[in-house]
């Protein structure tokens, strides 16, 4: 049933239901109005509404919500049985038996990436920590979910990219993770590495990366190359381990011409990968970048009541 | 001598319409072989299950021929593949272009996120929004391929000018 303006619902007729029968209801919800008022109030709302042409299917305009009777003949949409789910949340604390975790690993990527740092050049804007438990919630089906107490953030299930882009340190997921996870992840159907692992890739997911050149972190000894006949700046860099953008950038004068004999100064330096940004975070930018949205079209709208329609009413004794 | 000359001329004309007939006969079945091999889902399907493309654990759930790139002359079909992963409430995907020879060997595979690809143009590969490679800049949504289509430069160009699609390929 769906409504339409103040006291307005559509609704369909059913097998059985007559015009006498739908205003004996509404008489019941509204006390004081009579049977043929009620009868009238309804036809005025459908004109070609008799009390013998009522067929099952036929949509009409109701001034009450006939709402036990739909209920219980309305299918339920797959949103909504989602939406069922996550509902059990607001009063069972056990939707909340992995928030130390989530809030702990968020706050050691926030500490690690929200600095500069060699590989990242733009500090992370800080993460809340409730993204992660939203994810969660939207993924996971809840406590009841076999999967909850081994992998509530879905990373590792079979065949999932994610864990595959995090074990080859891929897309820059070399960068956001620590050694410590690196080393674990593996032990993906453990829910203190998965929800790691499940940050991270979302991390992995929000950066921007780019290929840079780096100045080398054991070796930061300045060093000195004479220019031989035939050399060329890309060839110089290949023989000494070192970038085009070192030697143009410790020897600006030999930047459009370098002669044998000249003298280049240079320190050991690679091109690698660098975050040189991120994208701002929100329900539609996680569903684009870290679901894909692109297939499931509904994953901004889960996220967002998630977070603006369940997480402010949760119930919980300590509050 | 007229009619000698008339019929030298009658039969240079036939023997010319023969061959000419022949020359048809002869090209044609080779060009339709080459499009079933190079368009046909069931003969690349086939040829990337042979090369493991597929992940056993996930569900196929698109598979289309999406155009073919023509790259210093040279024909190579391009498979869009969107497979789902089990397990979570919400399906996650696994979406991916795959770029093949004219033998149908795998020759560049590209995860995709956030755009759609479109269609070719000669040696580009046009999407609608913009993709990275390997979460890397720049982003764009023109792919241009070289080196037996090993290479891929990416570019962006205003929507607005997206070349046509003269014949779908």
């Amino acid at each position: 049933m769906t409504a339409l303006a103040k006291q307005e619902y559509t609704y369909t007729i059913s097998k059985g239901d007559t015009l006498w029968g739908l205003a004996n209801e509404y008489t019941r919800i509204n006390k004081g109005v009579s049977h043929a008022e009620a009868q009238k109030r309804i036809l005025n709302l459908n004109p070609s509404l008799t009390a013998a042409n009522m067929k099952a299917g036929q949509v009409i305009v109701l001034p009450f919500a006939k709402a036990s009777s739909m209920a219980a003949k309305t299918p339920r949409t797959g949103y909504e049985k989602w939406q069922d789910t996550v509902k059990q949340g607001i009063s069972d604390v056990k939707w909340d038996e992995h928030d130390s975790i989530i809030r702990s690993a968020v706050a050691e990527f926030n500490t690690r990436l929200g600095k500069k740092s060699v590989y990242v050049e733009k500090p992370m804007p800080a993460l809340n920590w409730l993204w992660i438990k939203a994810i969660i919630w939207v993924e996971s089906g809840g406590p009841t979910n076999a999967s909850w107490g081994s992998r509530p953030m879905q990373i590792g299930n079979p065949g999932d990219p994610a864990h595959g882009v995090l074990k080859a340190q891929a897309e820059g997921s070399g960068i956001i993770m620590d050694k410590t996870l690196t080393s674990n992840i593996n032990a993906i159907n453990t829910p203190k590495i998965n929800i790691q692992a499940g940050t991270a890739y979302l991390l992995t997911r929000l950066s921007k990366s780019m290929m840079k050149s780096v100045l080398s972190q054991t070796d930061k000894k300045e060093k000195s190359y004479t220019v031989v006949a035939g050399d060329s700046l890309d060839k110089i860099s290949r023989k000494c381990n070192t970038t085009v953008d070192v030697l143009k950038q410790y020897n600006p004068k030999h930047v459009k011409l370098i002669r044998p004999g000249d003298k280049l100064k240079y320190y050991t330096a690679k091109i690698e990968r660098v975050i040189v940004g991120w994208h701002s975070v929100s329900a539609k930018v996680i569903a684009k970048q870290y679901n894909s949205e692109l297939v499931d079209k509904s994953y901004t709208t889960k996220l967002t009541y998630v977070m603006d329609e369940i997480f402010p009413n949760l119930i919980r004794n300590s509050k | 001598m007229i009619y000698l000359g008339r019929f030298l001329l009658s039969s240079l004309g036939v023997a010319c319409l023969f061959g000419l007939f022949m020359n048809v006969w002869a090209k044609e079945p080779v060009q339709s072989v080459e499009k079933v091999v190079l368009n046909d889902r069931v003969t690349l399907y086939e040829a990337l299950v042979k090369q493991n493309v597929f992940n056993q654990h996930r569900k196929l759930i698109k598979f289309s021929h999406l155009c073919t790139l023509v790259i210093e002359n040279e024909r190579y079909p391009v498979v869009d593949i969107v497979e789902h992963v089990k397990g979570a409430q919400v399906p996650r995907s696994a979406l991916q272009v795959v770029v093949l020879d004219a033998s149908l060997k795998v020759v560049n595979k590209i995860s995709y996120h956030t755009a759609v690809p479109l269609y070719c143009h000669k040696n580009q590969l046009l999407w609608s929004g913009l993709q990275m490679i390997d979460n890397l800049y720049p982003e764009g949504n023109v792919f241009t391929f070289s080196d037996k289509a090993e290479k891929v430069a990416v570019s962006e160009m205003n929507p607005n000018n997206l070349p046509n699609q003269n014949r779908p390929q």
